[in-house]
């Protein structure tokens, strides 16, 4: 069992993710955004993150990049869960050291078995 | 969709102790009414963008999209209800579900909600309600923000299983 | 062998069943036409041998034992035992039906009738007879000529010892007894070994990966042992945010290589992920283990046959023997033994299996969807670049030759790709002689068919559609077309068999599928009298005899007789040209009164991507398929003539052309401004008819999505194509727009 925090700005897509994972066994920490992702990471110390990427206040991409400098993020792995495909926001999401792109509509048993292989 | 009735369909283990299995709704707003969809019936939500209109269609289906290379039809569901086609902008949302194994848009005013509830508190749906198209309803749910009506996506937009 | 592998390997066997089955039911029909060579006998005999041999493997007894005994028979004819007579030959057709027949019963866990098998079971064990074979006799005798036997037959040792008994005896077979025993040791093992190199980059560590998690969940995938690569760094030297090293995983799974490659993928954009270890080999080895039922033996002749010169050296390094979990001085042994058997018969499997590699469908779809995206991000660029060229001065005029050169590389690419999906027509034509024949008893008729062009390549897309339609057409011909019986064909002087050709050639970019029987034509006098009965012309209506033909493609249109136990399922000929045209196809129709009537069928060669041109009606884009172009014109007030119906004509050299206005077709907002812009379509049914449009934007390759994936059939649309902008824009189906346009009658459609 992993404590994941989920994040996406989406109520119900956030619902989802988080359903899907606790009925894999997980603890699951949410947040909307990134800001509040980032307050959470700290106050949770989750074993994986899996963030969408457009969101308010601080996007997926922005709070990778934040996280990495949190002593709780620093090697913590990272996932973006998203619709874009875009090849430059790819390249970002090395950049700025995201442990792994997954494109949207999930498949909850990818997410699960992903979870187990990275966490 | 099978794996998502797989992992979802199953009681949920956190949900309230309440009698019967707990069943999961999106609910969004239209006319300021609540409308609701099965969640595991629900492939994503995204934003209004213009659709390419189909001719000699019914007025409620607003056209086709792009959905990342496949080809989704989008039904305005106010106008499926009798009501005016939706000036649909940007804050408008364009809901993703399943219907059968087809994919189809719906137009929506927004989402507000998911909401968790008991089988057994879904209400039948009264014959002479004033909200439209009584059929095309699942049943009723009582929350605490008001009544959400249960949409029946098969009667409202039946979809045509491919044959020769 | 758990369940799911034995799955998993019979998935694999009933589609390699099918391939056999077409390649036998092939050249049953070559034997029975009488032109077939030595050849056709000795691969008709390898088909049924080789499902035997599965069949074996997974115990389907029915299969087997009715496998057998076929097998038996057609070993008497090859080794001339047994001569095939006309009789004989009909047996022969339908024990390949009934192969057919049992295989689907194998597939569906189901089993027949033994009394449905018992009559043609006799029937093959008197010519077994009188063969002057007993049965012990069966076992095929020139293996050497035959590498593929002796692997098949070890496949069914279990079941048919007393085969493999005297194959062991058989002089010729050079191996047999050894290698019987040996093998039989060796059951299948439906692993694998996949090696995998795994070469992180630097930030693997620092984007949140952690190898030793990778390992362990590697192993739940069967990870066997794990090697490192690269130069660990000294210790004052070491930075535990780098990661300099990299693995070899070795993994001996039972799963396919797409599940190393879905655990694998998360790391793909940070780590350098290779398969390593022949993937061709193993694709082959698992292919032959299916059909063989022994891994090794399949892996190690096709080895041999891949490279028949280096074999020898091959033998002398048995680590180089493609991995096939035997030992591997069995596959050395074979690999040594084996070239002279290929050197004798040197044309006889090359073509088959050496130079092709078996590949998923899937895959190639998605190389094709893949392309098809890049085409419409290529015209995304091409579109954009036009806009900002002409300010962009002389780096523009170079981007612009860049992007052209892109273009046709992209194109050539495509052409590539498209062509790895072309299949030979074969594999539907060979469906079609069993139809005829169950037809011809049915009906009481005698008919034959005939193929012609059979390797005719088409894309895979259209393969799939064509099987219903030309299943359909043959009925009608069957039913309809041939003269009710052998009498009624001999009381007009003609052969007492029908003869119905089938054929397919290329022309152009379409392909060309003719249909033609012997029989009476169309009888024009009751399709007419039908026609009027059910309203679909009136009596006046004088209608030229080609009019009068075209009337069977109507929909409603249907003469009583048509509703016969034959092709009175609910489909009439109307369904037919409708699945054609949906599929960006034509039908035309020749009859001859008295002498027969000829279908032609052109269909595109791909139902993946086509020419278009890109047109502006109202405030949408449409697509009109390029190959309906005729030309786009400018309309002079003066050309166009006002019916009193309300029908607007135009004139276009001396000819009057219907004009169709889209916006109102289309039902679009009508733009305020005048619009002068036709564009004239060939529409094949109708003859020519020209389109008001809005603009004309240019033509360009399209990518064809589906309209009826997710909604349904749109009449005068026949599919959709996502533009540049990520737009869809809607194919138009000009056939049908007239039908919308018109809504007339029939006879109003015909000028």
């Amino acid at each position: 069992m992993s404590r994941v925090l989920a994040v996406d700005d989406t109520r119900a897509l956030r619902v989802m993710l988080a359903d899907c994972l606790k009925k894999g066994g997980h603890d699951v920490v949410v947040a909307a955004d990134g800001v509040e992702a980032l307050e959470k990471l700290r106050e949770h110390r989750p074993d994986i993150v899996i963030t969408d990427l457009n969101m308010p206040r601080m996007n997926g991409l922005d709070f990778i990049e934040a996280a990495r400098k949190e002593e709780a993020g620093k090697t913590l792995p990272m996932l973006l869960l998203t619709t874009e495909t875009a090849q430059a926001l790819k390249d970002r999401a090395k950049a700025v050291k995201a442990t792994g792109w997954l494109t949207k509509p999930f498949d909850p048993n990818q997410i699960l078995s992903l979870v187990e292989q990275l966490a | 969709m099978s794996e998502f009735a797989e992992i979802l369909d199953t009681p949920d283990k956190n949900g309230a102790a309440a009698t019967g299995p707990i069943r999961q709704y999106v609910t969004f707003l239209v006319d300021e009414r609540s409308y609701g969809v099965d969640i595991n019936l629900v492939r994503e939500i995204k934003q209004w963008t213009p659709t390419t209109t189909l001719p000699n269609q019914p007025h409620y289906t607003r056209g086709v999209l792009n959905l990342r290379g496949t080809i989704v039809p989008v039904h305005d569901l106010r106008a499926r209800f009798g009501g005016m086609l939706t000036e649909a902008t940007e804050v408008h949302v364009v809901v993703i579900v399943w219907i059968g194994s087809k994919t189809v848009g719906i137009l929506v005013d927004a989402v507000s909600d998911i909401i968790s509830v008991p089988a057994d508190e879904i209400r039948p749906v009264p014959s002479g309600q004033s909200l439209g198209d009584m059929s095309a309803l699942n049943g009723l749910v009582n929350t605490e923000n008001g009544m959400v009506a249960l949409l029946d996506l098969n009667t409202l937009f039946p979809v045509e299983e491919d044959s020769f | 062998m758990d369940d799911d592998d034995d799955f998993d390997f019979q998935a694999l066997f009933f589609e390699e069943c099918n391939e056999l089955l077409g390649t036998l039911q092939e050249h049953l029909n070559q034997l029975a036409d009488g032109t077939g060579d030595e050849e056709t006998v000795h691969a008709a005999f390898r088909a049924v041998h080789s499902v035997k041999g599965g069949a074996a493997a997974f115990g389907f007894d029915q299969l087997i034992s009715f496998a057998h005994i076929f097998e038996t028979v057609m070993d008497l004819i090859r080794s001339d035992q047994l001569d095939p007579t006309d009789e004989i030959n009909q047996i022969l057709l339908r024990s390949g039906d009934m192969m057919e027949v049992l295989i689907e019963a194998a597939q569906t866990g189901t089993s027949i009738d033994e009394e449905r098998i018992s009559v043609l079971r006799e029937e093959l064990e008197d010519l077994a007879k009188n063969g002057g074979a007993s049965e012990g006799d069966d076992a095929p005798s020139d293996e050497a000529a035959d590498p593929e036997a002796p692997q098949a037959d070890n496949g069914g040792l279990e079941l048919f010892s007393d085969a493999s008994d005297d194959t062991a005896g058989t002089p010729d077979a050079k191996h047999g007894a050894h290698e019987a025993t040996e093998e039989d040791a060796n059951t299948p093992v439906p692993t694998q070994e996949i090696a995998v190199r795994f070469l992180p980059e630097q930030e693997f560590f620092s984007s949140g990966h952690d190898p030793l998690r990778l390992i362990r969940s590697a192993r739940s995938l069967g990870l066997t042992s794990v090697e490192v690569q690269g130069q660990v760094p000294t210790l004052d030297s070491f930075d535990p945010n780098n990661c300099p090293l990299g693995w070899e995983l070795v993994f001996d799974t039972d799963k396919g290589e797409e599940e190393l490659d879905a655990f694998f993928e998360i790391y793909s954009h940070i780590a350098t992920i290779e398969f390593i270890g022949g993937e061709q080999d193993v694709d082959e080895a698992e292919l032959s283990s299916v059909q063989d039922a022994n891994g090794s033996a399949g892996a190690g002749d096709d080895a041999a046959q891949a490279a028949p010169s280096s074999a020898p050296e091959d033998a002398k390094k048995p680590a180089a023997a493609p991995s096939g979990g035997a030992p591997s001085a069995d596959g050395a042994a074979r690999t040594a033994t084996a070239p002279p058997a290929a050197g004798d018969q040197p044309a006889k499997r090359s073509a088959g299996s050496t130079k092709s590699l078996r590949v998923e469908l899937s895959r190639i779809d998605r190389l094709v969807n893949l392309v098809g995206e890049m085409l419409i991000t290529q015209a995304g660029i091409a579109q954009k670049l036009m806009e900002i060229q002409s300010q962009a001065g002389e780096d523009g005029m170079e981007m612009g030759h860049n992007v052209d050169a892109m273009s046709r590389q992209l194109r050539e690419l495509q052409e590539s790709v498209m062509a790895i999906r072309a299949q030979p027509v074969k594999s539907v034509f060979s469906r079609m002689p069993r139809v005829v024949r169950d037809l011809a008893d049915k009906l009481g008729k005698e008919a034959r068919l005939t193929l012609e062009g059979e390797h005719t390549e088409v894309d895979a897309t259209v393969i799939e559609e064509l099987a219903e339609p030309l299943t359909h057409m043959l009925r009608n011909s069957m039913d309809h077309g041939l003269e009710p019986n052998s009498e009624a064909r001999e009381q007009v002087g003609k052969p007492r068999v029908g003869n119905i050709k089938l054929a397919a050639e290329h022309r152009g970019e379409r392909v060309i599928i003719t249909i033609e029987d012997d029989g009476r034509g169309v009888n024009r006098e009751r399709v007419h009298k039908k026609a009027i009965e059910q309203g679909l012309v009136s009596a006046e209506d004088s209608l030229a005899p080609e009019e009068v033909d075209m009337l069977i493609f109507h929909p409603g249109f249907s003469t009583a007789e048509q509703v016969s136990s034959v092709s009175g399922r609910g489909v009439g000929m109307d369904v037919v040209k409708k699945k054609i045209v949906s599929l960006g196809g034509r039908v035309a129709l020749e009859s001859n009164p008295g002498k027969g009537t000829r279908f032609e069928i052109t269909l595109p060669l791909t139902l993946a991507v086509m020419d278009g041109m890109t047109i502006v009606v109202g405030d949408q884009k449409f697509i009109l398929p390029l190959s309906s172009v005729v030309e786009a014109l400018h309309i002079d007030e003066n050309a166009r003539k006002h019916l009193p119906s309300g029908d607007v004509l135009l004139e276009r050299r001396g000819e009057f052309l219907r004009l169709i206005d889209l916006r109102r077709v289309l039902s679009t907002p009508v733009t305020e401004h005048e619009v002068d812009m036709a564009i004239v379509v060939d529409t094949e049914t109708d003859g020519l008819v020209a389109l008001i449009v809005d603009e004309l934007i240019g033509q360009r390759q399209i990518v064809l999505k589906s309209l009826e994936a997710n909604f349904r059939r749109v009449e005068g649309i026949s599919g959709a194509t996502i533009l540049g902008d990520g737009q869809v824009a809607l194919i138009l189906d000009v056939p049908s727009l007239l039908g919308m346009s018109g809504g007339g009658s029939y006879s109003e459609m015909m000028h």
